[in-house]
């Protein structure tokens, strides 16, 4: 059974309007997220991938509550999360933490290690106020942070250091289920796979299950089980890692794909992949969103909106393939 | 064909007189660049590479100097040159892109007066003339309907548009020198296959040179001929792309390679290069990645200069080589 559901998710920010706009009823909204279905089992990471505006991040927020949906449900193990009462969602805020991207914004600057980690477990009451030093020592040295450190600042880390802090204090209330948005994009590259590494070894030994949200493919391959590929808030094509990595189907995935940089021997001939740029969220395209940029559009695709179908082995949206 | 170099420099330092110490952020490097040919500056932050990329020009601030060393312009010094004969030189004969489209322009004035500004002032075209040379210069960079796009203001673009933007500026001149730092790392992958192809095409178009600065030597590999690897102020690797990718001679090297994830390849971990860099104040002696390296031992060499591990192939250390890993990588 599936963790974590989420159905028909929607989500729209108003935009501020002008005075008049607002006599005449006319708001406008940010389309971040338009209709998004998936499930996590448990013990499983699914990826969501697409760049900036594709609504990904918003879908983190949304999942664990920082966002009001604006339609669709989340069943977290099987239940609505909106028919739960106020005690529930906070148990639930215990069961799901989140990972952030830039750790240099995330921890308060004014805290040291030790607070910074004890604030969820005194919150939560995970252990008493006897074994906390204990607990605390253990955690950091799970994430591999000397215990010496204990009553520094987060200015005296570096940035790989800070997101270890910050992993060990989402661990800190022993989550199911963690949101990691672009945990690694900040850090330097052989700083990444630090803590890439740390977070598979985590998974592994508590059960972990991962939403991770990233814009680079080749971390997304290392990491998940299953991807979602994203564009405008639509997933245009999700199914099992190997199967999309071996063979992407929809237009949009290959020509990501191509654009990733890969290190080579011989200068690239042909950069470019896709032309134009992404349309604003504010007036969404009719049919499918991605026909302004499809080598392959056709007539269909500029007026029908397609679903999500099964092609070989995964899940895509695309008139091609009709 | 004998090559034109047209830019040299030599054993050039930079260094910050912060309160608390000095910061070597240059530490005495020396390269060269030939007509129409790509130099790839790599390198994590704080290796200098930025800083490298600022001295040529120097557009280096208080606290920082260029200590010493030698920028060689088509044989011409310019760290003895006066501040009036740098500004025929800056953003004519050499310019620059920086990393954010958004602080590079200026957000308060048309897009068309920032591009006629640079022809008005380098190259004493007349201001209608040069509103026509502009509108030639937009198309050039790619951009769609470039009669009206010239009355726009920056925020009434996008991220992709702002930095062609920035690149039609930067070509205005007719440059000989092209300096990119980043100039992608805010953008979008697709977009930044996009600016780099636009880049490339019109380098080799004109023959202009170029050197960019990344911290993604994936994308430096997909670009450039040379390439130069920095770790905190030294240049500990640099030479021809393909021998540098191929067979990387430092373990810096290597270990930048092997923690890429390959999309072609299957593996279960990371490999990880340990540790962190080293602190700015304080930096080890000899070679500074010394307390990272697998490699280390009583063998390993003093000092910091380059040596030449084959032809057009330079390193400070070629213990990668030894313990070559070679089969295991997956170099495409």
């Amino acid at each position: 059974m599936s963790l974590l559901k989420v159905d028909n998710l929607k989500k729209y920010f108003a935009v501020s309007s002008g005075f008049l706009a607002r006599l005449r009823k006319k708001e406008s909204y940010v389309h971040a997220v338009n209709g998004v279905s998936f499930d996590i089992k448990k013990g499983e990471t699914l990826s969501l991938v697409g760049e900036s505006g594709c609504g990904k991040s918003t879908i983190g927020r949304t999942v664990l509550g920082l966002y009001e949906p604006t339609a669709g449900d989340i069943y977290y193990d099987g239940r609505r999360v909106n028919d739960m009462s106020e005690k529930e969602k906070f148990k639930l805020k215990e069961k799901m933490q989140m990972i952030f991207q830039d750790p240099y914004s995330s921890l308060n600057p004014r805290q040291k290690v030790k607070e910074i980690i004890s604030e969820p477990i005194r919150t939560h009451n995970i252990v008493s106020n006897e074994e906390m030093d204990d607990y605390i020592l253990k955690l950091l040295d799970k994430v591999g942070i000397d215990e010496s450190y204990l009553n520094r600042y987060p200015h005296q880390f570096s940035g790989g250091q800070r997101q270890r802090i910050g992993i060990a204090r989402s661990l800190a209330v022993e989550p199911e289920f963690i949101v990691a948005d672009e945990p690694i994009s900040a850090l330097d590259v052989s700083i990444q796979a630090q803590i890439l590494n740390l977070m598979m070894d985590l998974q592994e030994e508590f059960h972990l299950t991962y939403l991770f949200i990233a814009h680079d493919l080749s971390v997304v391959k290392h990491i998940s089980d299953r991807v979602a590929i994203m564009y405008l808030g639509k997933v245009f094509e999700i199914g099992d890692k190997k199967e999309i990595f071996d063979h992407p189907v929809h237009p949009y995935t290959e020509a990501l794909f191509v654009s990733i940089p890969k290190l080579t021997e011989k200068t690239k001939e042909n950069f470019v992949s896709l032309e134009g740029d992404v349309p604003d969220p504010i007036y969404l395209p009719s049919g499918c969103y991605f026909h302004s940029r499809c080598k392959y559009a056709s007539n269909i695709c500029r007026e029908v909106e397609p679903e999500l179908k099964e092609i070989d082995g995964r899940q895509v949206a695309c008139h091609l393939y009709d | 064909m004998q090559k034109e170099k047209i830019l040299e420099v030599n054993n050039l330092k930079t260094y910050f007189y912060t309160r608390e110490g000095v910061v070597k952020s240059v530490n005495g490097v020396s390269f060269e660049v030939n007509k129409g040919e790509i130099l790839g500056i790599v390198g994590e932050s704080g290796a200098g590479k930025s800083v490298t990329g600022f001295s040529l020009l120097r557009l280096i601030e208080e606290p920082g100097e260029i200590v010493s060393g030698e920028v060689k312009f088509k044989g011409q010094d310019l760290l003895k040159m006066s501040e009036k004969e740098m500004n025929k030189i800056r953003g004519n004969k050499i310019s620059m892109i920086f990393q954010d489209p958004m602080t590079s322009l200026n957000p308060v004035l048309t897009v068309g007066r920032q591009i006629t500004e640079v022809l008005i002032f380098h190259q004493n075209y007349s201001r209608k003339d040069a509103r026509r040379r502009a509108v030639e210069l937009l198309e050039m960079v790619g951009i769609s309907s470039p009669e009206k796009r010239i009355d726009h203001y920056p925020s009434q673009l996008s991220g992709g548009m702002r930095q062609r933007v920035v690149i039609a500026i930067a070509l205005a001149s007719n440059p000989e020198i092209l300096i990119a730092d980043e100039p992608t790392t805010a953008l979008d992958v697709t977009i930044q296959a996009q600016i780099i192809g636009l880049m490339k095409n019109l380098i080799d178009k004109f023959n202009t040179s170029m050197i960019i600065i990344s911290h993604d030597l994936a994308l430096i590999s997909e670009i450039a001929d040379k390439i130069m690897v920095m770790y905190a102020g030294d240049i500990i690797e640099y030479g021809d792309k393909g021998k540098l990718i191929s067979e990387p001679a430092h373990p810096y090297t290597q270990g930048l390679i092997d923690s890429l994830p390959v999309l072609e390849r299957d593996q279960k971990r990371l490999n990880q290069i340990k540790g962190l860099m080293p602190s700015p104040l304080d930096l080890p002696e000899g070679c500074k990645f010394k307390p990272r390296c697998d490699y280390a031992g009583d063998d390993c060499p003093e000092g910091t200069e380059l040596f030449e591990v084959s032809k057009a192939h330079f390193a400070t250390c070629r213990k990668a080589q030894f313990f070559s890993k070679k089969l295991m990588r997956g170099v495409g």
